[in-house]
């Protein structure tokens, strides 16, 4: 026999010993925050975004979202910055990053570790912790390559369209879900990011950015 | 039936002699008390806010019984789903057979550097030195492994491995291995390790984690985290594994919700970790980010054998939170080494003994008030209390052969105090007079400094506390001169 039904055997043989039967259990529906209007799960983003040390801006047109870009980079002093291969990301970025040199995706890693900000957009937003969600290695659902360039910079910026937030990360995994149906599975990789990386290990103290991001911003277009 | 895996560098047959040297140390003690009231406090805090938080123990502790009620098709059905997105799935009995699989697959690739993940299971196995022996170094990327890495000790907490040192501590340390003056502030050491890391991120050949939940319905792994040393190590090197037991698969992606909302909150107080990371598969595509190849080994060692028991299988829910560490009077007393496996706590004292054998770890069951603190904040229902009164039983069912020297002496005590409690009630008066004498035996052990400290096997009690005094007669005699007192 195999390690494999070794192991198998072993469990099959020790239930049945047991006496237990098969107790399934069926799944329970989409949690949802119940009747929610757009512009209340915009609030609760916010709320919960910044509750975790993040910071949301919203923005009604493309121009104020070039504006706060602008300011961001501005505060992070001089230095590189990453961007994704998105549309309106390229777009942004290009009329926001004046004297900064740009890398992108397609940059080597050894570029992309050096780089102070990086710009990608969210495929999703979750309204009850102010969570991203950002899908990767998809055919479909990835427009751009969000896996290193929203992970190595110091700083995170993610682009998000109000009406891709939901209100659940029960509703976040649904939508997860629905892009691996049938014999498409789900993307390689999915990323749910709330507010930037922190750690208590020395001590018990709270201290913002370890490894990911120590800053995370979230531009949200809210006419969208 | 007892459990016939193994533990790395298991102790726990030396729990009567580490734990008091714990108890003296005054440092560890103040590290303890701190560290688990504060983020015990912070559970109490974010749990009070979630309204259904009973019915969410319910879902997840029926979720789990689904689960091991079926363990060999949901991992079977695991399999077939991570293969079909070309993960390759290993199967370990044993924790050699983990390594050797791991050590082959590093070998395979010419690997030089593995950056890790915390993982418990890989402490489990000792998987760092059977890396090193086959020349591969292991660098921890969790801050608090790290610190314990550096500073060759073992985790004290599942959750915080580094629980026990203080901010000072990890000062010195960090001087002293890294040979230059450091920052006093934890923001301070903390960038100095996040800066020391970043180069292994950058040359690691491969990743290696454990991950929290395993979905059989997508093939995925899900692992949590704050840091983002989880996302550089299953984004940067061109090979992932990840070790995990075979408990921890869940039927289905919508599962995950209900865990979710659990294990922030009953881990560290916080209603989402920073980070969750979903791998479903290597990348599909060549200009894709993240790894070539990505392994899942799945490992037993002797969790099967937990099945066989409806009481015992409890133990396999178990998320590794760690909310029953934090709550337990004697954890925060002690801490982890004092138990001598890489699993401490009330659920340490659950599982080493059912995973290594309960003559490895047959003092554990017993290090207990059973005062119920750990099953109330279990946030999948785990009756450990349940489980430690079952392995105490089993210990004495199964004779001598189960149980190490300390326990077989403190067995044959109780032997002896109940032998002696069931002469005593057999009839009124031997119950009488055994009264008698134990009323005398405490008046000596208060009268007399030297019966207090000769007290025998209840010396342990008597040394730190002091007797009250005894009633002069027994409650019997005293209502008997009562009533002829009245009468007359």
């Amino acid at each position: 026999m195999t390690t494999r039904e070794d192991i198998l055997a072993r469990i099959r043989g020790h239930i049945d010993a047991s006496g237990v039967s098969p107790r399934p259990t069926e799944p329970v529906a989409v949690r949802t925050l119940g009747n929610v209007t757009q512009d209340d799960l915009v609030e609760e983003f916010a709320q919960q975004l910044e509750g975790v040390a993040g910071c949301c801006h919203r923005v009604g047109t493309l121009d104020e979202a070039v504006t706060v870009l602008a300011k961001i980079i501005a505060e992070s002093g001089e230095g590189m910055l990453a961007r994704s291969s998105e549309t309106r990301v390229i777009d942004l970025v290009e009329q926001a990053a004046g004297a900064w040199e740009v890398a992108t995706e397609q940059s080597p890693r050894e570029v992309l570790l050096d780089c102070a900000i990086g710009v990608t957009t969210a495929s999703w937003g979750i309204a009850e912790h102010g969570t991203i969600v950002m899908p990767s290695g998809d055919a479909d659902l990835d427009r751009e390559r969000t896996r290193l360039v929203a992970l190595l910079p110091l700083v995170h910026v993610a682009i998000l369209r109000a009406s891709d937030l939901v209100g659940t990360i029960s509703e976040a995994i649904a939508r997860v879900s629905s892009h691996g149906v049938g014999d498409r599975p789900l993307p390689p990789t999915v990323t749910f990011a709330t507010g930037p990386s922190r750690t208590a290990d020395i001590q018990q103290e709270l201290v913002l950015g370890v490894h990911g991001p120590h800053a995370q911003h979230v531009i949200l277009l809210t006419a969208e | 039936m007892s459990g016939s895996g193994s533990i790395h560098h298991l102790k726990s047959r030396e729990f009567s002699t580490l734990y008091p040297s714990a108890l003296e140390n005054v440092e560890l003690r103040g590290a303890l008390a701190f560290g688990t009231k504060l983020v015990s406090n912070r559970r109490d805090n974010t749990v009070a806010a979630v309204d259904d938080w009973q019915d969410l123990r319910d879902r997840a502790s029926a979720i789990k019984a689904d689960v091991m009620s079926n363990l060999d098709h949901y991992l079977e059905t695991f399999e077939q789903q991570a293969q079909a997105v070309g993960t390759h799935v290993h199967w370990a009995s044993t924790p050699a057979e983990a390594r050797s699989i791991i050590t082959g697959i590093a070998q395979q690739h010419g690997a030089s550097l593995a950056v890790k993940s915390k993982s418990m299971v890989s402490e489990e196995i000792g998987l760092n030195e059977a890396l090193e022996q086959s020349g591969v170094r292991p660098v921890e990327t969790d801050l608090g492994e790290w610190i314990v890495q550096i500073a060759n000790e073992t985790p004290s907490h599942i959750v915080a491995p580094a629980l026990h040192r203080s901010r000072e501590d990890v000062r010195e340390l960090f001087a002293r291995v890294l040979q230059r003056p450091m920052p006093e502030d934890a923001e301070g050491l903390t960038e100095v390790a996040r800066l020391e890391l970043r180069q292994a991120f950058a040359d690691a050949d491969i990743g290696i984690s454990g991950a929290n939940f395993l979905v059989a319905e997508t093939g995925s792994f899900l692992v949590l985290e704050n840091e983002g040393n989880i996302r550089m190590t299953t984004s940067l090197p061109r090979v992932h594994i990840a070790l995990v037991g075979i408990e921890k698969v869940l039927p289905r992606l919508s599962d995950l919700d209900v865990f979710l909302r659990l294990i922030g909150r009953s881990g560290t107080g916080q209603k989402l970790t920073s980070y969750q990371t979903l791998v479903t598969g290597p990348r599909r595509r060549a200009d894709d980010d993240g790894p070539d190849e990505i392994h899942v080994v799945l490992l037993d060692n002797s969790r099967s054998s937990l099945l066989g028991n409806a009481v015992t299988a409890q133990t396999l829910g178990c998320i590794r939170c760690g909310a029953c560490l934090n709550t337990c009077p004697v954890y925060r007393q002690i801490g982890g080494h004092a138990y001598g496996s890489v699993y401490p706590g009330p659920i340490g004292a659950i599982l080493t003994p059912q995973l290594a054998g309960l003559h490895e770890a047959s003092q554990l069951p017993f290090a207990s008030s059973l005062c119920g603190a750990c099953r109330d904040v279990c946030p999948v229902k785990i009756d450990i209390p349940e489980v430690l009164l079952h392995l105490r039983a089993r210990s004495v069912e199964e004779g001598p052969s189960a149980r190490d020297a300390v326990t077989n002496k403190k067995i044959r005590q109780q032997g002896g105090g109940f032998r002696m409690w069931s002469w005593a009630m057999r009839s009124p008066w031997r119950y009488r007079m055994a009264g008698r004498v134990a009323r005398t035996m405490a008046w000596l052990a208060i009268r007399v400094p030297l019966v207090g400290r000769c007290a025998g096997p209840l010396r342990g009690w008597t040394a730190g506390r002091s007797l009250p005094s005894p009633p002069r007669r027994s409650f019997r005699s005293e209502m008997a001169r009562r009533r002829s007192e009245r009468r007359s």
